[in-house]
């Protein structure tokens, strides 16, 4: 089942989103005798969209619930965790840890890389920086997966307080946080970093984050006006 | 590398960031030097990764929303000014250009692609509900898990098909944008002072103000106003005024 959730995505499709993968996954817990097995398949094929990587609650419980004869309240309990896994998905995710191991990824990169003088060494310290960044992700993500799927399994309905739980995760807050004060970090490094490898020193990175800086105080129009700047200062240069 | 070699890359990077796994193997940030090394234009290929990952570092695929591609973006971008197109593709536009003439023409053909390159995922989508769908509605009423399997794989085989073909028309195409580009790219650079190329910074720009508006909240600004600063002072003592 986990191997087959890494494919929840692949019939994406606007009529019921997520819901030929879910099917898909779905089948080796299917009960055996065919009339129950088709009536599983029909509710299996219902409407499902939430984050990919938190389906394992769903497959775990359908598991567990599929062969004891209680498909009709596995389909209560689909409707009702869509809108929580999604939100909490995104939010752990999305908006957590992909941002936060691409920024540790840039990091990583632009500092491994300054000690180095050959140019292949930096390359390859460059390389090794992003992998770990990768790296690093995979290993909370496939953990997260194996860990929502033994969690449905265990628990059958009564992993609707695991999916509810995930919205208040302290992992939420933590990441965000972390995520501001490293990107933060980052974008002058990778600056300084690539200017450095030019031989124009610290001047113009600093000075064109200097106008995204400014920038922060215009909300609705935060990125205008570093678009704005760009013309005129590539006009200029030409 | 040869035009087959180039596409099979692409499909995988294309299968790689929704349909299959999700492993992010295709971020720019681990991708793009790795290729960048591999076909000889490394400089080209660190720059894409960075700037395009700081681009869309906060740009969510949540729902069913597309957000900008950024993997197959630069993917498709560096292979295509790495295409070897023998005879009929004329010499590479890139010969005798600087290395940071090929920085610039990437960052040229990558960013806006990031924005083109989800219309892929879109069509694929669209063709999952108006072909697929129906048949594995009739697969579920008949009760026939077999047959769900089977079309699985078909769906799976059509996506790759799907990237491949797209690849297979969009990196010649590009190759064909970049040679009337060059000039603007080689003007772009040779032209800066102490031979800055202002578009990166540019972008860099850019994603500092896009991450501004997703900080979320005073704490979060305040955090990111403490990185920055910290960066500024590190890049200050590593690399110096010049």
């Amino acid at each position: 089942m986990l191997w087959r959730s890494l494919l929840i995505q692949a019939a994406w499709n606007y009529r019921g989103m997520q819901h030929l993968g879910l099917l898909f996954a779905q089948l080796p817990a299917l009960p055996a005798e065919p009339g129950a097995r088709r009536a599983a398949m029909g509710r299996a094929f219902g409407f499902y969209n939430a984050h990919p990587y938190l389906c394992g609650y769903l497959l775990g419980a359908a598991a567990r619930l599929e062969p004891l004869g209680q498909g009709e309240d596995l389909a209560r309990l689909k409707k009702a965790a869509i809108p929580p896994l999604g939100a909490a998905g995104d939010r752990l995710f999305w908006a957590g840890l992909k941002p936060l191991c691409g920024t540790v990824g840039v990091l990583a990169l632009t500092l491994l890389a300054a000690g180095e003088t050959a140019q292949e060494g930096k390359l390859a310290r460059a390389v090794v920086a992003a992998a770990l960044a990768t790296l690093g992700y995979n290993l909370v993500h496939v953990h997260w997966r194996r860990r929502a799927l033994r969690d449905g399994h265990r628990l059958g309905l009564g992993v609707a307080a695991s999916i509810r739980a995930l919205a208040t995760h302290p992992g939420l807050a933590r990441a965000g946080q972390a995520l501001s004060l490293l990107a933060g970090l980052a974008l002058p490094l990778a600056a300084g970093r690539a200017m450095a490898a030019e031989g124009g020193g610290a001047a113009a990175p600093l000075l064109f984050l200097a106008a995204g800086v400014a920038s922060w105080q215009l909300p609705a129009r935060a990125v205008a006006l570093p678009l704005l700047l760009a013309a005129l200062a590539a006009l200029w240069m030409l | 590398m040869t035009l087959l070699p180039a596409v099979l890359v692409c499909t995988l990077v294309y299968l790689e960031s929704w349909p299959v796994g999700q492993f992010l193997l295709g971020r720019p940030a681990l991708l793009l030097p790795v290729l960048g090394i591999l076909g000889g234009q490394p400089l080209a290929g660190l720059w894409l990764g960075i700037v395009l990952e700081l681009l869309t570092l906060r740009s969510l695929p949540m729902g069913a929303a597309l957000p900008p591609d950024p993997a197959l973006a630069g993917v498709w971008t560096l292979l295509a000014l790495d295409l070897d197109l023998g005879a009929a593709g004329g010499p590479p536009p890139l010969d005798g250009a600087a290395g940071e003439a090929g920085v610039a023409l990437a960052l040229l053909l990558a960013v806006p692609l990031c924005w083109i390159a989800p219309w892929l995922t879109e069509a694929q989508r669209r063709l999952n509900g108006r072909w697929w769908h129906p048949r594995f509605e009739a697969a579920v009423l008949a009760g026939d898990d077999r047959r769900c399997g089977r079309l699985m794989a078909a769906t799976l085989a059509q996506t790759a098909l799907l990237g491949a073909a797209a690849a297979a028309i969009a990196l010649p195409a590009l190759r064909a944008a970049a040679t009337p580009l060059l000039p603007l790219a080689e003007r772009l650079t040779a032209s800066a002072p102490a031979r800055l190329l202002p578009l990166p910074w540019l972008l860099l720009a850019v994603a500092l103000g896009a991450l501004w508006r997703h900080a979320g909240g005073r704490r979060g600004n305040g955090l990111l106003y403490l990185g920055a600063g910290a960066g500024a002072v590190l890049t200050l003592f590593i690399w110096g005024w010049p």
